[in-house]
């Protein structure tokens, strides 16, 4: 695996200038729709994993989705069993600097939601204010195949003493860090690194990082990412536009110069 | 790609070929201020947004061609002026490909058509040192450019005031096919209007 994953997306419940990614090679998700299952698994939340899976339709229409640059679209898909290793083992085998992912927690495809109780590494004391940790821990090449987000359900966490929306909007975010995502240093960023007073809407930041890791490309459109490192596209079109001006233009010319000639 | 962008794009390119077929009655350049995402996007970590109009600018090169009439059809391009995000390191571009059939009456044209808007993000990489949970993290930045390209509906109403120069609102619609990721930006622009630069004879605009 070329890429270097130099993520650890916390959410700190307490107080950070452009977008930026969690991971050094631009990875992105293949494919135009992506699927978010929740786990049955979590016991300390206050919500069902039910409810959770309905605030990840809210989050993806309320947020997401609302990107008309964007070609990603987040589906809410249903409520799985998993092993338990989802909620007992540590998301990174090491968490200095960077983050090497525990192969047995990697996901196949899409997104999935699961509660996590390691108190070792994952959610110690020292932080049970950290909401979750994302991580895509599933990439090949350029391409985010699956992606992890672990909420922390110890017992004293914090997600349970929150409002719906701001669970929406906690929810999102890690979203946002699971399609490849970093954190804003702007608090009208959804993906500034914490909850701020209100969240109603997307910051520019939210918006330009993920039309930067998934453009639209309407009406050639094949699913893939497209970095273009030129402005060749429209002005490519701007020609095939403008070929039958010239055309008619010069002809027009051309007869006007034979008919004076002769 | 689905059928409505198929039928957008192949309508755009006959159309294209159709108007030049028929001949330039007017040429013109503008100047203007393009307001993207209207009211939809939140600036502050109170839930604000942004304003319903916005100061970006903008210029615009075009050409109207003489249909049956009063009504006639116009292309036109738009580039908005490239601009830094928060961070110098950010540089976003708009510009955008307009076709519209349009209805003149008297001092006024209204106009109905579809384009292509383009929306270009580049950096130069690097990472950000950002607080993450307990402590920091350096994010990556962006290394390369990435441009988004979607199909837009136009809706606008264009004033002549004189017989050389023009003031234009237009709304660009997107994903008109859609029910998601739905957005109107618009542009509000004064245009100069050359007449038909190809033909001496007919110089300047005729309304």
């Amino acid at each position: 695996m070329r890429s270097l994953i130099t993520l650890l997306c916390f959410l700190h419940v307490s107080s950070s200038f452009a977008f930026s990614l969690n991971n050094t090679v631009s990875a992105s998700f293949s494919q135009n729709e992506v699927v978010v299952n929740v786990a049955d698994n979590c016991t300390n939340l206050g919500v069902s994993s039910s409810e959770i899976l309905s605030m990840v339709s809210d989050g993806a229409s309320q947020f997401w989705n609302t990107v008309s640059t964007s070609r990603m679209r987040l589906r809410a898909g249903s409520v799985v069993t998993v092993d338990s290793k989802f909620y007992n083992e540590k998301i990174c085998n090491s968490n200095t600097g960077s983050c090497e992912p525990n192969t047995n927690l990697t996901v196949g495809s899409g997104v999935l939601i699961t509660c996590n109780g390691e108190t070792t590494t994952n959610f110690p004391a020292s932080q049970r204010t950290v909401l979750a940790i994302t991580i895509p821990n599933n990439i090949s090449g350029t391409t985010i195949v699956g992606a992890l987000v672990a909420i922390n359900d110890r017992s004293d966490n914090v997600f349970q003493d929150k409002s719906r929306a701001q669970m929406v909007s906690i929810i999102a975010h890690e979203l946002g860090h699971a399609v490849g995502l970093g954190h804003s240093p702007v608090t009208d960023s959804l993906m500034y690194y914490t909850l701020v007073p209100v969240r109603d809407s997307l910051g520019w930041d939210d918006i330009d990082g993920i039309t930067y890791l998934y453009p639209k490309e309407q009406p050639f459109g094949c699913g893939t990412i497209s970095q273009v490192d030129s402005k060749a596209a429209g002005f490519a079109f701007m020609l095939i536009l403008l070929f039958p001006l010239i055309w008619f233009q010069l002809r027009k010319l051309v007869l006007r110069f034979l008919h004076s000639a002769s | 790609m689905n059928f409505f962008n198929a039928v957008v794009l192949s309508a755009i390119l006959l159309f294209s070929t159709a108007l030049h077929a028929v001949g330039v009655k007017d040429t013109y350049l503008g100047i203007g201020s393009y307001t993207s995402l209207p009211g939809k996007v939140q600036t502050n970590d109170s839930g604000d947004t942004n304003g319903i109009f916005e100061l970006e600018p903008y210029i615009l090169g075009g050409a109207e061609f003489q249909i049956y009439k009063d009504w006639s059809a116009f292309a036109e391009a738009g580039f908005v002026k490239p601009g830094s995000g928060r961070d110098p390191k950010i540089t976003k571009m708009n510009y955008f490909f307009l076709f519209s059939g349009a209805y003149n009456f008297m001092d006024w044209v209204f106009k109905l058509g579809a384009g292509l808007s383009y929306t270009r993000i580049s950096s130069e990489g690097g990472v950000q040192t950002l607080n993450n949970g307990t402590t920091t993290t350096d994010f990556p930045m962006p290394d390369a450019a990435v441009v988004s390209q979607n199909i837009i509906t136009t809706l606008g109403v264009e004033y002549y005031f004189h017989q050389e120069i023009s003031a234009k609102l237009e709304g660009h619609y997107f994903n008109l096919e859609s029910s998601e990721g739905n957005a109107l930006s618009y542009t509000l622009s004064v245009s100069y209007h050359f007449g038909n630069i190809f033909d001496p004879s007919q110089r300047k605009s005729k309304k």
